[in-house]
């Protein structure tokens, strides 16, 4: 979604806002009592239930500390999906207390997070919790009965092998079945692409770029961690104006990347 | 560990509030359906105009605590209860003891229903 969507979602949302605030605070002078039901208001009270439930699981999920979906452990995908389920119950049966969904909701988030630090703490919580990863490949060999464990087909790991880019098994020498389900594959030294080390080359080892310039706006803080300031900068620009970049990012030797924002040339 | 502290404290926290909220209600209802009961007696001796009075009452506490009760139940469940009270008010003023005995009953075994719902209990939780 572009900026110009977004913006003109959220104005169009601030608009409805405004104009279902006016009308419900002002129903009986606009005569508009009828739009609303005698003792309630069902069209604000699914707004915000919405939004303080959005909050609530936006807020609890960060504060667990993962980002994506591809990270989290089995028993936390679960908590995501029955929290998802808790949180639609509540939005859309207005009969419904609103903390039937914000308790339960909390109690998953906080469970979650003991169970998190205590699979952190103890390595036999942890692989109690999330259990070992299976060495399917070994040393070039197929370990059937570790695919028999883990209920693992030929079907389902040949399509694995082949999205990592590797369709023949006999270029593996280790691939790994996660405790997350994904496969991680280690291939036989022949077939892989060699590296600067092989060669023989010595390549001095690349900084960190940092985001300078963030959809026009410039970071100071990050110019003082490469040790830049405001007068480095405008050398880079060049004369053009910082709000003119989308984004430009830089490490202590210079100017990594930048892009032009749209329709500015 | 700081943080498994503070989940075990917001677990332990809404614990205590679950079960707090399951005694005071107990203690609303009790004390409402005792009333409600003497109330009945009062009717049975035919002290109609004193009934009404502590009926009345009773739904007077029972809509002191509404969004307490809106919070914390089912809106269909307090509603319910609301129009049990109009109907046991409207059999009392009529001075009918048959539908006033029945409309009270009920009004009380809701109140004591709602409270049940609430409490601590292996049959709610199965």
């Amino acid at each position: 979604m572009s900026d110009h969507t977004c913006d003109g979602v959220g104005f169009l949302f601030l608009r409805t806002f405004s104009c279902g605030c006016i009308l419900f605070f002002f129903r009986e002078k606009l005569g508009c009592t009828r739009l609303f039901g005698n003792g309630g208001v069902f069209l604000f009270t699914g707004l915000i239930r919405t939004i303080i439930l959005y909050l609530v699981i936006i807020v609890g999920i960060r504060l667990m500390g993962k980002r994506q979906v591809g990270e989290l452990e089995p028993s936390e995908l679960v908590m995501s999906l029955i929290i998802a389920d808790l949180a639609a119950v509540p939005m859309q049966d207005y009969g419904i207390p609103l903390l039937t969904g914000v308790v339960p909701i909390l109690a998953l988030l906080s469970l979650t997070m003991m169970l998190s630090v205590l699979t952190m703490r103890s390595l036999r919580f942890r692989t109690l919790m999330c259990g070992r990863p299976s060495i399917i490949i070994r040393k070039g060999r197929l370990e059937i009965e570790e695919m028999r464990r883990n209920r693992l087909t030929v079907d389902e790991l040949l399509e694995d092998l082949r999205v990592k880019g590797y369709a023949d098994p006999s270029l593996i020498y280790y691939a790994i079945l996660e405790t997350n389900g994904q496969l991680s594959v280690l291939p036989k030294t022949a077939v892989k692409p060699p590296v600067n080390r092989d060669l023989g080359h010595k390549v001095p080892d690349s900084e960190l770029p940092i985001v300078i310039i963030s959809d026009g706006r410039v970071l100071d803080n990050n110019l003082q961690i490469l040790g830049h300031d405001r007068v480095w900068l405008d050398k880079q620009l060049k004369g053009r104006s910082p709000t003119s970049l989308f984004l430009m990012l830089a490490d202590s030797a210079g100017v990594v990347y930048e892009a032009q924002k749209e329709g500015i040339s | 560990m700081t943080r498994f502290w503070i989940a075990l404290s917001l677990l332990i926290a809404m614990l205590g509030a679950c079960l707090a909220n399951s005694m005071y209600l107990d203690d609303l209802t009790c004390s409402i359906t005792s009333q409600l009961s003497a109330a009945e007696e009062m009717a049975e001796r035919g002290a109609w105009d004193q009934a009404i009075a502590i009926t009345e009452q009773c739904l007077a506490d029972w809509n002191s605590h509404h969004a307490y009760l809106h919070i914390i139940s089912r809106h269909s469940d307090t509603d319910e209860i609301l129009i049990s009270f109009r109907c046991v008010l409207q059999s009392l003023k009529l001075n009918e003891m048959d539908e006033y005995a029945a409309e009270n009953l009920e009004l009380i075994t809701k109140l004591r229903l709602l409270a049940e719902i609430e409490q601590p209990d292996l049959l709610n939780v199965l």
